[in-house]
């Protein structure tokens, strides 16, 4: 464990990004608890984004305008709704959808065997999930029990021990005492965890990446501390603020804080426990859709399981 | 053209999807964008893939802008250089620096608030104040993406005075940009 001296030495190239791994989960570490790191961080960011300014603007080839304008008319057709967007854009992914929905199913201990079946043929009509604690939050309000949702035609739900209906492959992921994020937009779907929450706890050795394969997973206004990597794999802990998922075809693109807000969705923190210094969550994997594939027969094997899930609650801590 | 302007448009690009607007943007903004592609990729096809990269995601993503964070410029540059490491980390196979990279676009309250094109100008007088060892420092971290062990190691200097370098270096911007140093 680096001092605080020794921490601050590293700021300059921490800010530029030319730390090597270990020196960024200590840096992320000493920033979670030191003050004067912090600001002496805010004041170096300020010269990384200047930086960016004192390249000398250069013009690009003319073409290039036409040729970006004819993709964005491409783009700019009439858009399907957003649970068929998720479908089509998740179009090889619906087996993992499905299978997460099954896991959550299994998760908050309310599996229904037959809805899980056909969730694993990538074709449900209709999953009927049931939230047996937690909150939702939409738009800034979080809902407590008894109060109702409208998500639109495709989804209905209400919060605390209500129901959500979920058509097609949308992924519902959340713990118990978790909060959930769920976009109506470019298949965007967010998975809002509280401090300390384990991420990987979904079925016990299974990794989080199975939710979305080859998804990058980004930091929404999150600090986290990366426990260590290992085969590609990083395992972090949650700190502050949300982990949000991306999965593929959209773009290829990272979600940023603002997408949650883009998408309707507000993040509620206000109740977030403290730090628990043994979470981690694996969010990170090689995007070998072959890897994916293997990966989720396990899942699914393990979502058919009565050990796969509600057993699991209490996470795989260290 | 003004701030408020960029918002306007941005704003129209999200909400009516207008091309108009999306083409207004890219008048105002493509060479800054290609300017930083060039800076990090050099010259070609990769640097005008990004520039195509870019603007088809301000296209999509035009309702992420969020005005309160900074400005629509910096919005900008922050995600090109973003979307230049990923070619480059591409090109190197560092895939674990994408973990980092992902902090420091949306942890963006530190990432980006403040920074202009005025405060560019501000830094790029101030680099051509540095002694060229810190500058090259500062700048083969910066724009090509790589570790500070690894800059010594291109540089052929110990590790130490590549620190030391960034160090002063920083410390110096962040004096030009009346940041200076939290004692």
């Amino acid at each position: 464990m680096m001092n605080h001296k020794e921490i601050d030495a590293l700021l300059p190239a921490f800010v530029l990004g030319g730390l090597e791994p270990h020196e960024r989960v200590e840096v992320h570490a000493h920033l979670a608890v030191c003050g004067a790191c912090e600001k002496r961080l805010l004041g170096y960011r300020g010269v990384s984004t200047a930086l960016l300014f004192s390249c000398e603007e250069r013009e690009p080839r003319p073409e290039l305008k036409a040729e970006l304008m004819r993709r964005v008319r491409s783009r700019a057709q009439p858009s399907a709704p957003w649970w068929r967007a998720w479908t089509t854009s998740f179009g090889p992914w619906a087996g993992a959808l499905a299978a997460c929905a099954v896991l959550l199913w299994v998760w908050v201990g309310q599996r229904t065997p037959r809805a899980g079946a056909v969730a694993a043929k990538g074709e449900a009509p209709n999953l009927r999930l049931t939230l047996k604690s937690g909150r939702i939050t939409q738009a800034g309000h979080v809902l407590q029990p008894g109060a109702s949702l409208d998500w639109g035609s495709s989804m209905a739900a209400t919060g605390g021990d209500a129901q959500i209906m979920v058509e097609k492959s949308a992924v519902l992921l959340l713990r118990e005492g978790s909060q959930l994020g769920l976009s109506r937009d470019k298949g965007v779907f967010l998975a809002d965890l509280p401090l300390g929450t384990l991420f990987s706890a979904v079925v016990p050795g299974t990794p989080f990446d199975v939710q979305a394969g080859s998804a990058r997973v980004d930091a929404h206004g999150t600090l986290f501390l990366v426990r260590h990597i290992e085969d590609q794999k990083a395992y972090v802990c949650i700190c502050r603020g949300s982990i949000g998922v991306h999965a593929p075809g959209f773009e290829r693109e990272m979600t940023s804080s603002n997408d949650a807000q883009e998408s309707g969705l507000n993040l509620d923190f206000s109740g977030a426990p403290t730090l628990a210094e043994d979470a981690k969550a694996a969010y990170y994997t090689d995007p070998e859709e072959d890897a994916l594939k293997d990966a989720l027969k396990d899942v699914m094997a393990a979502s058919g399981s009565p050990s796969g899930g509600a057993g699991n609650k209490g996470g795989d801590k260290d | 053209m003004s701030e408020d302007d960029n918002a306007s448009l941005l704003n129209a690009v999200a909400l009516k999807r207008d091309l108009p607007a999306f083409e207004g943007l890219y008048d105002r903004h493509r060479r800054l964008v290609y300017g930083i592609a060039c800076r990090m990729m050099g010259e070609g096809h990769e640097a005008e893939d990004v520039l195509q990269e870019v603007f088809l995601r301000v296209w999509e993503r035009a309702g992420t802008y969020d005005a309160t964070r900074g400005s629509a410029p910096a919005w900008l540059a922050v995600m090109t250089r973003s979307r230049c490491l990923d070619r480059l980390r591409q090109r190197s196979r560092r895939r674990e620096q994408a973990v980092d990279n992902n902090i420091l676009e949306n942890n963006a309250p530190a990432g980006w608030v403040g920074a202009d094109p005025e405060q560019g100008r501000i830094l790029a007088e101030a680099l051509k104040t540095l002694p060229k060892d810190q500058r090259v420092a500062v700048e083969t971290v910066y724009f090509k993406g790589l570790t500070q062990l690894q800059t010594a190691q291109s540089l052929k200097l110990p590790l130490g005075t590549v620190k030391g370098r960034l160090r002063l270096a920083m410390d110096k911007l962040a004096l030009a940009l009346g940041a200076g140093r939290v004692q």
